[in-house]
């Protein structure tokens, strides 16, 4: 075994693989794609291609390299939304593994850019993507969540102005236009990305002129006047309610965890393809994000109305 | 053929029950899976080899009668 220079990616990793108790074979065989990638440029830092050597060491050991890990994470994910089963996933990872140790090749080259590789599975077996929830039922979300929005407003207004919060009937058009407007100008931007950029951005600053309209100008006929603190309340709910409904992620859980099918794996317990947190897989956990960005648009809201009004 | 092209076509063949697969732990490094033709997939060999055959005879007939005309 070459010993290398102190302070070099290849002497941490090789330290962080003693350190874990890698044998003098398990060492050379890994070490050895260290030296061959640090082959044509020696002084190449191999954080940017392994990831940090402690990392590194530590996938490499439990047979699974950075380089491969990268791709296979992607592939698992791409035959995940194309609606492969979590067995079969399971399997074309460890071919795509077990062939990429053997001849050493790099995995998007030898079977091609995860996405298509996995549209190409799907098609084999047959798999059909879980469909997107229909346009009626995203409308009608739509339409909870404007209207949470409106009346959010119209309720913080009214504790603070201390006077009952009034629901119009142009908040109540408004709260179903909106999501039917969204729904079909986004049906139209799915055709290009350029302009499916543009009208979400165009989309947004629409809705909240139209709101500001609706909140400020068109305030009759007043259909009900409420109690403020139950309409801030009843809006509120309204929006986090259909955040939650809608986060992202939540239409397409894994249900059964992707294994290693093969049989040295069962060894050091089975490979779990998808313990990783940092994967780039449906979000964990509700959309804070999201909620975040509707309590400030209905504080930013609520702020021009009292401005304005 | 590469890698990409091979293995979806072998795990079609697996779907229709034509070739069965097996891992084997290796000396080092993960394991190899290994494809065999099931009695199914011999079966299906056979009648497909025969139709080839059949195909590859009616051309060539085809192809020697076409040149035998051409040539003087």
């Amino acid at each position: 075994l070459t010993e290398p220079q102190p302070g070099t990616y290849a002497e941490r990793t090789m330290a962080e693989l003693r350190r874990l108790g890698a044998d003098r074979d398990q060492i050379r065989q890994i070490m050895t794609e260290v030296w061959v990638q640090l082959g044509d440029t020696p002084d190449q830092d191999l954080s940017t291609v392994f990831g940090p050597p402690e990392q590194f060491a530590g996938d490499a050991l439990a047979g699974r390299r950075p380089v491969r890990v990268d791709y296979l994470r992607r592939l698992r994910t791409e035959l995940h939304a194309r609606g492969v089963p979590s067995e079969r996933i399971g399997e074309v990872l460890a071919e795509v593994d077990a062939h990429v140790s053997d001849a050493g090749d790099d995995p998007a080259t030898a079977f091609g850019p995860p996405d298509r590789y996995a549209a190409r599975i799907a098609e084999e077996i047959g798999a059909t993507p879980q469909p997107p929830p229909p346009a009626a039922r995203r409308i009608l979300t739509g339409a909870a969540a404007s209207a949470g929005t409106l009346l959010a407003v119209e309720g913080v207004v009214g504790l603070i102005r201390h006077h009952p919060a009034p629901v119009t009937l142009a908040v109540l058009l408004t709260a179903v236009l909106i999501p039917v407007l969204s729904q079909s100008v986004l049906l139209l931007g799915r055709r290009s990305s350029g302009f499916g950029c543009a009208a979400a951005l165009g989309l947004f600053v629409a809705t909240q002129i139209a709101q500001v309209a609706v909140l400020v100008w068109f305030r009759q006929p007043v259909l009900a006047d409420l109690p403020a603190g139950a309409v801030a309340g009843v809006g509120l709910a309204a929006v986090l309610g259909m955040i939650m409904v809608f986060r992202p992620g939540r239409r397409q859980p894994m249900s059964t965890p992707v294994i290693d099918p093969r049989p040295g794996a069962e060894h050091d317990g089975p490979i779990v393809w998808d313990t990783d947190e940092k994967d780039g897989d449906a979000p964990r956990g509700i959309g804070w994000g999201a909620a975040a960005l509707g309590v400030v648009e209905i504080a930013a809201l609520t702020v021009v109305v009292l401005l304005l009004r | 053929m590469t890698s990409g092209t091979l293995y979806p076509i072998l795990l079609r063949l697996e779907e229709d029950g034509l070739v069965a697969s097996t891992w084997h732990e290796g000396d080092a490094g993960p394991g190899r899976k290994f494809f065999r033709a099931t009695d199914h997939g011999h079966q299906e060999l056979r009648r497909r080899s025969d139709r080839w055959s059949a195909f590859a005879t009616t051309t060539g007939t085809l192809i020697s009668r076409v040149l035998e005309k051409e040539s003087p």
